[in-house]
């Protein structure tokens, strides 16, 4: 397994009250499977995402991330558990807007261990279609040109898995439908499983394996009941 | 936010105030002037005739021989002040009680175009100085267009005030 | 991508506050460079550099001014003594030896002394070192011995390019242009080999062509045959010394003595200086705070620019982290940013302070005699590279520790 998540629970607490987000008994995936999770806006999906990142710890319950106990990781060593094993994409790209093309797909493997390789990179860029733009600033590209810079940046480090948080979110349904066939292609080919959570049935329709969250999380169900 | 300006500007104006402060150590050689301590040119003891604003006999004693200078007063001691009379008559009081006498012969600086009876240096001798360390003497001196006192207290010096 | 290259990307997007804060902090280390240089430079030509002067019997009047015109061959003499009362002086039994000297001429800027020839063939400017003509020592020719003679300092012959058997015409004063003496010609007949002090940058004649210019006028000529009329500018005086090479203690008495009278003075190099760097050194100590200040503004202008900087950097910072960087990573990263720009303003200040000292020479040699050199290494410059660091470290640390402290998806916002 890539990923073996037990007894997850994330619970938000605040000055009056603590909100409990997420109640996830048990979620397991497979090495190089490729999973969509969809349900509705603010149910936790992407806190479920950062949890398997290493960007949040739960209030409570074990994550195995790339045989990994990542909950036990101090916060220096998830950042180096991140950048050895982790892509991330993002609904608004979150590109360096001070760098070109080229140099963002290097800055994801700067604090992976290696040398960056600009050779490597070139040759995700021409892979994302973007080869002849690799010296243009993001405010310079369009909106499907940027989320295909944060696609080649995931995948620069050699993740051995990608996570992608409504990555279409912010694009036109064609620009959505060529990033979601992108993303699997470029996983299946490097080899890495792939994570995406969308609200978007169209782009979940892409994939053979797809998660219900309000089945998953528990949080959600207790709340439909209480309705 | 605030809380770390507040400490960065506190720590700039400390280092700035340390700069001046370290500055403002700096001894002045004169500085013994300053506070009011006149020096003796000839490194003797300087005894204020009357008054210290007056003027000054500085005395210097070297084996068995007694040099007397009559300088200016207050910090004006560099400035010599010839005197008319050829010789000064002393009672020396020494520490075992016994008293001296000894008389000071004028001596002119020849370069500063001094001459006997417009002088302003003394010198004088005896066997008896090379073994005393202190010692008090008093005679007179007609400074100033009046004889004065002349009280010498050696090595200390002499002020009244 | 490196380290390196992040940094240099940062200070590119936001050029403008980099730039300022590189020039300021410029402008402060220039300014510091300069002041230590020319403080420093000053000192030693007026301290350090022996001149081999023990003590100068000259007129009453300013001992600083008799100083600056006997040795360092500025200013001008406040008078004049008698050769007679010279004489009388010459024979304490404290002087070795009576060097007179004659002041007030000069040619294309350079001072011209007339003295006496033992000075020449005597005098030590430095313990067991005479002048020399030695061609191997790069001196060239003779001592003077008739009247209308004359030899130059090293610096002199360099500047002016001058050659032996080239004639001169004195001025009286520092100014070109006084007709007086055109009719007077004097030739060169030797060039002392350098010396490292201030005798290198004057012209030296004979005492009695001084009195014999046809400018002077007959009252002194008459100076020359009659020692009852003669009268000298000053008298460079040799002291007896003592154990270990200090002076010998009469020195004192004498100086008390000839002070006394109405006519002259004696003053003594040692006693002098130090009492005017104390006086001057209060506005040297101005000036270094003044330095300083501008130093620490600058500081203080990189402080606020890198904060406002990381404000607008937070969401390139938490994608950063993200992608793997630690928090040291960041902290690393804001603190190297104001080191660079610490040390790139610094280096540009070193470069322009001595530059600027260098211009500066040149006008400072022709309005005081004094020579300074904008390759001149100060104390200053030793420091600079430590000093910078600190401000850096100072400037940078509470911004660093921002960056680091910065929470991750918080600062991961949508773009618009």
């Amino acid at each position: 397994m890539i990923v073996e998540m037990k007894d997850i629970e994330m619970i938000y607490e605040t000055w009056s009250e603590k909100t409990k987000v997420l109640d996830i008994p048990q979620f397991d995936i497979d090495i190089g499977e490729q999973i969509a999770i969809f349900g509705p806006s603010g149910s936790g999906k992407s806190t479920l995402l950062h949890i398997m990142s290493g960007l949040l710890l739960p209030t409570q319950g074990s994550v195995k991330v790339c045989g990994e106990f990542v909950h036990k990781l101090s916060e220096a060593q998830r950042d180096h558990f991140r950048s050895r094993n982790i892509g991330y994409i993002f609904q608004t790209f979150n590109l360096l807007q001070g760098y070109t093309a080229m140099e963002n797909v290097l800055m994801g493997m700067t604090f992976s261990p290696g040398k960056a390789d600009r050779a490597a990179a070139k040759k995700l860029l021409e892979q994302v279609g973007l080869g002849g733009k690799m010296k243009r600033r993001p405010y310079h590209l369009s909106f499907g040109e940027q989320q295909r810079v944060s696609v080649a940046r995931a995948i620069a480090n050699k993740p051995k898995l990608i996570l992608a948080d409504e990555p279409t979110g912010s694009l036109d349904p064609h620009n959505s439908v060529e990033i979601i066939k992108l993303l699997k292609e470029i996983c299946k080919e490097h080899g890495c499983s792939l994570v995406i959570v969308s609200h978007n049935m169209d782009m979940i329709s892409f994939f053979e394996h797809t998660v219900d969250f309000k089945k998953l999380n528990r949080t959600l169900q207790v709340q439909e009941a209480l309705k | 936010m605030k809380k770390n300006i507040f400490i960065a500007v506190l720590t700039i104006v400390a280092v700035i105030l340390s700069i001046l402060l370290v500055m403002s150590k700096q001894k002045n050689q004169k500085s013994c002037e300053l506070e009011g301590k006149h020096k003796a040119y000839h490194e003797g003891s300087l005894n204020a005739i009357t008054q210290c604003e007056i003027g000054h006999f500085e005395v210097k004693v070297l084996d068995d021989k007694l040099d007397g200078w009559f300088v200016g007063g207050g910090s004006d001691t560099n400035r010599a002040v010839r005197v008319t009379v050829d010789k000064i008559e002393f009672s020396v009081f020494l520490p075992d009680g016994t008293i001296k006498e000894i008389v000071l012969f004028s001596s002119p600086l020849d370069l500063a175009g001094e001459k006997k009876g417009d002088c302003s240096h003394f010198e004088g001798g005896a066997d008896w100085l090379k073994d005393i360390k202190t010692f008090q003497a008093v005679g007179k001196i007609y400074f100033k267009e009046k004889w004065q006192p002349l009280i010498i207290q050696y090595p200390e010096g002499y002020d009244r005030d | 991508m490196s380290f390196w290259r992040i940094i240099f990307n940062s200070i590119r997007q936001h050029i403008g506050s980099s730039i300022l804060a590189v020039v300021s902090i410029g402008l402060g280390v220039a300014l510091l460079i300069a002041v230590f240089s020319l403080r420093e430079q000053t000192h030693k030509t007026f301290t350090e550099i022996g001149t081999g002067v023990d003590a100068v019997l000259g007129p009453k009047g300013s001992s600083l001014q008799i100083l600056l015109n006997a040795v360092y061959h500025l200013e001008e003499m406040p008078g004049k003594i008698k050769w007679s009362y010279m004489k009388e002086v010459e024979k304490n039994p404290i002087i070795i030896e009576a060097i007179p000297f004659c002041t007030g001429h000069s040619y294309a800027g350079y001072r011209v002394n007339a003295i006496d020839r033992r000075f020449l063939t005597d005098f030590e400017y430095l313990p067991g070192h005479k002048f020399s003509f030695d061609e191997k020592e790069n001196g060239k020719g003779r001592p003077f011995n008739a009247a209308k003679e004359a030899v130059a300092g090293w610096e002199v012959a360099k500047k002016l390019h001058l050659k032996l058997g080239q004639t001169f015409n004195p001025v009286c004063g520092t100014k070109s242009g006084d007709p007086v003496h055109m009719n007077d010609y004097i030739v060169f007949v030797g060039i002392l080999a350098p010396t490292g002090t201030p005798h290198d940058r004057a012209i030296y004649f004979p005492l009695t062509t001084f009195y014999g210019l046809e400018g002077h006028g007959t009252a002194t000529a008459k100076m020359a045959e009659d020692e009852k009329y003669r009268e000298i500018s000053g008298a460079y005086l040799k002291i007896k010394r003592i154990r270990n090479g200090a002076m010998h203690p009469g020195i004192q008495d004498l100086k008390f003595s000839i002070n006394q009278s109405t006519d002259a003075q004696l003053v003594v190099p040692g006693e002098v200086l130090p009492r005017l760097f104390s006086i001057i050194g209060w506005v040297d100590y101005v000036f270094i705070a003044v330095s300083i200040m501008v130093l620490v503004l600058a500081g203080m202008f990189l402080f606020v620019a890198l904060l406002s900087a990381l404000r607008q950097r937070r969401r390139d910072m938490a994608i950063m982290r993200c992608l793997g960087a630690t928090r040291r990573t960041v902290f690393g990263l804001v603190l190297s940013e104001a080191l660079i720009i610490c040390l790139i303003g610094g280096v540009l200040g070193l470069i322009f302070g001595h530059i600027l000292v260098g211009i500066g020479a040149e006008q400072m040699k022709s309005e005081t005699g004094i020579h300074f050199s904008g390759l001149y290494i100060s104390t200053i410059d030793y420091l600079l590279l430590p000093s910078l660091v600190a401000i850096g470290i100072f400037t940078g640390l509470i911004p660093a520790i921002q960056a680091y402290r910065m929470g991750v998806l918080k600062n991961l916002l949508p773009v618009s």
